[in-house]
């Protein structure tokens, strides 16, 4: 049985590049996913009527189709879109994921920030502080504080979704595997140990973030 | 340069693949909820082995892509273990055991978060322990885990679309065999997620409804 | 009736310039409901004005407004020979003057007690690092938290975290403070110590503007005592007066009912 590993041991080289290819899609598109839910979450809470209602649309439009769609249509049709000739497949991952995972954090956001008491802001603005300095010195550090368990389960999400930029050939992990799959037809050792990897490391990092939130907890409080 | 006739042309098209879409979702649902409430059960009152089993079971599939689990199933059940399923059922399998874990998750915390008191009220009626679970306990924790429940099933709504990698003819897979046809890229694939768009947004619409009347309630 | 009052020599005699000045205020919400209706009052310098009414008279949102934190439909404040108006720097300046202590204490929970006495001095007058700790370790000392400086408001009881939250507003160096019922959220048993620190301001010659239902208190610090209903000033006069023989039989009920309250906590006499 253990024989059965030697194809994965063989092909280390190839495995532990596509591994620095979805370390590198992740850290992008969880960049950019945050990024635009604050934006898009701070717009929603701050920025008067009409701009809550438009990017209320686009998050409920982007949440309602799924990531592989939004994946091969910002591949195959953003480029012929916009008329460009080359359009590389990891900057369309890094998108399509980074757009999905960022209008559910864009409502994280938001009902992070809603959560703070309104009794809050009169605080700091009694105290003499702008408006400014109460939402990044009152506001902003409760709602953070408060946002970061379904955030931490969103991040997880991302990693768990970036295996779908492997249909459009960007060179990460799961293609990494399809591609041994494809030349050895040894299914069972590829996939077990990739799925024993993503196990081992899904667990280790939602660990971390949750002992990151233990840490600052109490300071949330209400 | 965006083809409207193309656009609409696509529609019909994709018809046949929506109709394995929204079967796949009617099909694995009710077995995901049956399954999760076992596990959930499991975990909360059968004995440390059984529990454990359980939770383990719940965190493989909670922990690891859902794609990479359906071509496991897909690749190495019939090359390992000479189990051949149709292609339907073996992903109709995987989302189940993936869906179930979710969902597993989501009724353990809200039957447990059911106050001991209301088992103990049911009890001190003359109530078994399974009256008082079905008649008392359950219809509490129900309203709590609907919401979630909601949820959950609009995501396998547009989770089905990763069968289209496995030659299942969903509606993702009908639309990239249609570009392969007719080179309307743009317009086909435009149209795909329109179609997701205009069937799962009155869904999302309905669960934010859901969350909304739970947050009045409690 | 209120002119009558607000003429009373003995007011006078003892007591500086008009700090506070509210004339003829109206407030209405945008849901239609009128939470002050003409309402008038003046608070001097060092003077301690205690605002007792039944709930829902307008006693909070009048002094929301004094602060700038809600607008005001007509009528105008004034905070010493300047006008309070709900936005922008000048608003700003004024509330910097004005310290403001809360019914729901509004410490920052993601700061300690020591942050949270710092805050305003570190972000809105931009003090130095060092200037504001030591001003901070005083003014915790000064309600008696020293040892609690390190401590997050989670972990304080509620006499504790008022406590904290009055520091934090003289922290600013305000000119007068305004209590919005700062010990109805509280225990019993913790209302005393709170009440204390007010009084102890009190003495000092703070100009304080309280709301507040502990009739002890009004009775025992305050020099003036406004009674409000219905977003009015029903009457107004020296505590003696308004408890002793007030004038009107609206007042009388009012205080028959919370003189019977059971949670009258006791101020030390002086």
């Amino acid at each position: 049985m253990l024989d059965a590993f030697e194809i994965v041991r063989r092909n280390l080289g190839l495995l532990g590049h596509a591994f620095l290819i979805t370390v590198e899609l992740n850290v992008a598109s969880i960049a950019l996913a945050l990024s635009l839910g604050a934006l898009m979450g701070i717009g929603r809470v701050y920025g008067g009527h009409w701009a809550n209602r438009a990017l209320g649309l686009v998050i409920d439009v982007v949440r309602s189709i799924p990531i592989l769609v939004i994946m091969v249509w910002a591949f195959f049709g953003l480029p012929l879109l916009l008329g460009l000739k080359v359009f590389p497949a990891f900057i369309a991952g890094v998108l399509a994921l980074g757009l999905h995972s960022g209008v559910y954090i864009a409502e994280i956001v938001r009902g992070g920030l809603a959560s703070v008491r309104a009794g809050q802001m009169h605080a700091a603005l009694a105290l003499g502080m702008s408006w400014w300095q109460a939402v990044r010195r009152i506001v902003l550090p409760q709602a953070a504080i408060r946002m970061m368990p379904p955030l931490n389960t969103r991040i997880v999400r991302n990693i768990k979704d970036s295996v779908l930029a492997s249909t459009i050939a960007v060179q990460e992990l799961f293609w990494a595997a399809n591609l041994l799959e494809g030349e050895t037809a040894k299914p069972f050792p590829i996939y077990t140990t990739l799925m024993v990897f993503y196990f081992i490391v899904i667990v280790l990092i939602a660990r971390v973030l949750d002992r990151t939130y233990m840490k600052v907890a109490a300071r949330g409080a209400a | 340069m965006f083809h409207l006739p193309a656009f609409l042309d696509a529609f019909p098209a994709l018809l046949s693949g929506l109709r394995v879409t929204i079967e796949l979702t009617l099909l694995v649902m009710p077995c995901a909820v049956v399954v999760a409430l076992l596990l959930a059960l499991a975990r909360l009152y059968a004995p440390r082995p059984i529990a454990n089993l359980a939770m383990g079971r719940v965190e493989l599939w909670r922990a690891t892509p859902l794609l990479l689990q359906l071509y496991w199933l897909y690749y190495v059940m019939p090359s390992e273990f000479g189990i051949l399923l149709p292609g339907l059922a073996t992903v109709a399998f995987g989302l189940i055991c993936n869906v179930s874990a979710f969902l597993s998750e989501n009724f353990r915390a809200g039957i447990a978060s059911i106050r001991a008191g209301q088992w103990h009220a049911g009890r001190a009626l003359g109530m078994s322990e399974i009256q008082a679970f079905f008649r008392i306990v359950m219809p509490q924790a129900w309203s709590r885990v609907l919401p979630e429940t909601a949820s959950m099933w609009v995501e396998l709504f547009k989770e089905t679309s990763l069968v289209s990698t496995l030659a299942v003819a969903d509606l993702t897979y009908r639309a990239l065999a249609l570009r392969t046809e007719n080179y309307r890229t743009l317009e086909v694939l435009t149209a795909l997620a329109v179609a997701y768009l205009v069937l799962a947004y009155p869904q999302a619409k309905f669960c934010d409804w859901l969350y909304r009347r739970q947050r009045v309630h409690e | 009736m209120t002119t009558d009052d607000q003429r009373d020599h003995r007011r006078y005699a003892h007591n500086g310039p008009a700090l506070i000045r509210v004339e003829e205020v109206f407030r209405r919400y945008p849901t239609g409901v009128e939470a002050l209706r003409g309402v008038s009052l003046i608070a001097h310098e060092g003077e301690v004005v205690c605002i007792i009414g039944p709930s829902g008279s307008g006693k909070s949102t009048l002094l929301r407004c004094v602060n700038g934190l809600e607008p005001i439909d007509r009528g105008r404040i004034l905070f010493g020979d300047r006008e309070v108006r709900g936005k922008g720097r000048e608003a700003r300046a004024i509330r910097q003057q004005i310290g403001m202590v809360f019914q729901s204490f509004e410490l920052f929970p993601h700061m300690t007690a020591l942050g949270n006495v710092g805050e305003g001095p570190r972000t809105v007058l931009r003090m130095a690092h060092a200037a504001v700790e030591a001003r901070a370790r005083a003014l915790l000392d000064k309600v008696g938290l020293a040892d609690k400086a390190d401590a997050l408001p989670l972990q304080l009881s509620g006499g504790q975290q008022q406590r904290v939250a009055i520091a934090r507003a003289l922290a600013m160096e305000p000119r007068a403070m305004l209590f919005d019922e700062a010990t109805s959220a509280l225990d019993p048993e913790t209302v005393g110590e709170v009440l204390n620190v007010m009084q102890q301001l009190a003495r000092e010659g703070m100009t304080m503007l309280v709301v507040t239902h502990e009739m002890g208190f009004a009775r025992s610090v305050a020099d003036w005592v406004v009674v409000m209903e219905n977003g009015q000033v029903l009457e107004e006069g020296t505590p003696a007066r308004i408890f002793g023989g007030p004038r009107l039989a609206r007042t009388r009920e009012f205080l028959q009912r919370v003189e019977h309250a059971p949670h009258d906590a006791t101020v030390k006499p002086e």
